[in-house]
């Protein structure tokens, strides 16, 4: 991990409150895996913690990441302007584990939850990928067509079936469960608590991606803890250290 | 050749900056950024004599140029830290301070007498005044009888130089200095966090699960300022003055008010080269205002 100095090389407002943010840098980047996240200094002086964003997509020198605007400091980093130059400490995190040990691999994603999946489709091309994306409508839908160039099939699912099938992506999901031999998701705390009770009798690992409020990103300040059951009992772990992914049945939700 | 050294109860410092207990593990986490060597110390964890969970998260919120936090001293018992810590921290090159912490006074000394076993740790903080645990911690730091039982206590068994670390969570910061210095504290530390809350209007709910958090970073320098003096008043024993120090202008303002060292906490969550930073800044700056050794601007405030 690294605290590395980015320029805006582009930023898009997706919909209307997505913003995706291309960083490039001057030096060659860490190694970065698959589901890890950095920590962006937010452009506001009033505002001193960095906030953590997925990595989506990345290269030798640039980082994309999309962030949905929810507060001041989201607000901020979307009026960013090409060129302008902030920090980011990355990789930070585990990517998504023992990945190389499944062949058929379930992505189920909620909104801008599915941004941390997309990069391990691309990457594990020996792999056979089945993306099922929830959005609330057809105008929240992003990613689709990346996910439909890495994944064997994609299934989208709106609440209110604007795009795709009507419904939850769950739903769809559990129907083709004996497809696959892993799962891994990510998506706002409904679908993680929904998904734990769902899958709670199934045998094939399901890896979450989950969020919390931080502040180092990096392990040393302990508030960024998520109840986790290891060896029967429960502990609270460290998202940004030891996580952000976990089985979900040693989530406590 | 610009002198940054400081000295505090006969153990030296290269320079006066440390890194605040919670906010920088143990040293390990941001030793991937920087070599740690280069600090003038560092300050663990709070550790007790069992291992602690902590309070449910949320644990941050926060707010204007500040943060919150009710971590409540998640920490893995003094065994285990003294196991697993105690070979990297003795491959670094800086004054390890080790943060203890206790509900009771029994308790507290055992903490106290395990740790002065310890020879990875050069001195002990001793953290009267938490505001994160239900029972002990900040009790024992409001209450000048208690402070003064507490601190007498520990001092017999501690093998090390004892720091006592402050509230700033009373009405009179100078007096509760002034019982520990009675007690034996052989330096003082301050501020430890200061009470506060965060609500969501839209939610009506706090945003911490622990109600109640203790305020850190910039927000709080005046007040850290303040107490600074106040007590570097009151006492004659050395103190380490904290309290959202983000710069080196920040440490030169500890130091005329009377610290003898500072310690950097909240910083280190936003730059986490800031250890690194400050001491480079620092030397910068003195060379600038012209400043040959550090040591000579404690308690330098000129008032008239
Ligand atoms: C590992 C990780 C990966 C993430 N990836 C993405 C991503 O790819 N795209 C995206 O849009 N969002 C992502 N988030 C959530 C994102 O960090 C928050 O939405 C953002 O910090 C909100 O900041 P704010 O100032 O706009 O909101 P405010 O609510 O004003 O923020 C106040 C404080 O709460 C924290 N906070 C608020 N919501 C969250 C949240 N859901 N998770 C963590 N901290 C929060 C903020 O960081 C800040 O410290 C991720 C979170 C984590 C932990
Ligand atoms: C997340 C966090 C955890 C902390 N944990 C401890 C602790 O365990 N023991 C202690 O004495 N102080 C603890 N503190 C207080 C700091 O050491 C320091 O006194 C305070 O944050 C003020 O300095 P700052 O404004 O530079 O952060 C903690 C502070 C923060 C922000
Ligand atoms: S954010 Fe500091 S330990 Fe995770």
């Amino acid at each position: 991990m690294k605290d590395i100095s980015f320029k805006v090389s582009d930023i898009k407002l997706v919909n209307s409150d997505t913003v995706r943010l291309v960083l490039t840098s001057e030096e060659i980047l860490p190694k970065i895996t698959a589901g890890q996240f950095l920590n962006l200094e937010v452009p506001d002086n009033s505002l001193i913690l960095r906030r953590p964003f997925c990595i989506y997509d990345y290269d030798n020198t640039s980082v994309t990441i999309y962030l949905a605007v929810v507060g001041k400091g989201t607000l901020a980093l979307k009026n960013l302007k090409k060129g302008e130059i902030l920090k980011a400490t990355l990789p930070l995190g585990n990517g998504f584990f023992k990945i190389n040990t499944y062949k058929n691999i379930g992505i189920l994603g909620g909104g801008i939850g599915c941004a941390p999946l997309f990069r391990i489709t691309k990457d594990y091309k020996d792999k056979n990928f089945f993306a099922y994306l929830g959005f609330n409508s057809k105008d929240k839908a992003l990613f689709i067509n990346d996910f439909k160039k890495t994944c064997k099939k994609t299934i989208v699912a709106t609440n209110d079936g604007s795009l795709g099938e009507k419904g939850y992506a769950l739903d769809f999901i559990k129907k083709d469960i004996a497809n696959f031999d892993a799962i891994i998701m990510c998506g706002p705390h409904g679908l993680v608590k929904a998904a734990k009770e769902t899958f709670k009798n199934i045998s094939i690992p399901v890896l979450v991606s989950l969020e919390q409020r931080m502040a180092c990103g990096v392990g040393a300040c302990l508030v960024c803890t998520c109840p986790i059951i290891a060896d029967e009992h429960q502990k609270n772990k460290r998202v940004c250290i030891e996580g952000p992914v976990f089985d979900i049945k040693e989530v406590v939700v | 050749m610009i002198d940054l050294k400081v000295k505090i109860a006969g153990i030296e410092f290269k320079n006066p900056v440390i890194t605040a207990s919670g906010t920088f593990g143990f040293g390990r986490e941001y030793n991937r950024f920087y070599d740690i060597s280069v600090l003038g110390g560092i300050c663990t964890k709070g550790l007790t004599l069992e291992p602690r969970e902590g309070n449910a998260a949320p644990r941050i919120a926060e707010t204007p140029s500040g943060i919150l936090n009710s971590v409540g001293l998640q920490n893995p018992g003094i065994n285990s830290f003294i196991q697993n810590e105690s070979m990297f921290l003795n491959s670094i090159d800086t004054v390890v301070i080790a943060n203890i912490a206790g509900n009771t006074i029994e308790n507290y000394c055992a903490a106290v007498e395990k740790i002065s076993s310890a020879d990875c740790v050069d001195m002990i903080e001793l953290n009267i005044s938490c505001p994160n645990v239900k029972e002990g911690g900040i009790a024992f730091g409001v209450d000048c009888s208690s402070a003064e039982k507490v601190v007498k206590e520990a001092k017999k068994l501690a093998k090390k130089p004892l720091i006592v670390k402050l509230s700033p969570n009373v009405s009179s910061i100078s007096q509760i200095a002034k019982t520990v210095e009675n007690a034996g504290a052989d330096a003082i530390s301050l501020i430890n966090t200061i009470g506060g809350m965060a609500i969501d209007y839209k939610t009506k709910r706090p945003i911490l699960a622990n109600i109640y958090g203790g305020l850190s970073g910039p927000a709080v320098k005046p007040i850290a300022l303040k107490m600074t003096h106040e007590v570097s008043k009151a006492v004659k024993i050395p103190i380490i003055g904290m309290g959202g120090i983000t710069k080196a202008e920040d440490i030169l303002e500890f130091m005329i008010a009377g610290a003898s060292a500072i310690q950097i906490g909240t910083v280190n969550f936003f730059d986490p080269n800031a250890g690194f930073r400050l001491v480079n800044e620092l030397t910068s700056l003195l060379k600038e205002c012209k400043i040959d050794r550090l040591k000579d601007l404690i308690g330098s405030l000129i008032i008239n």
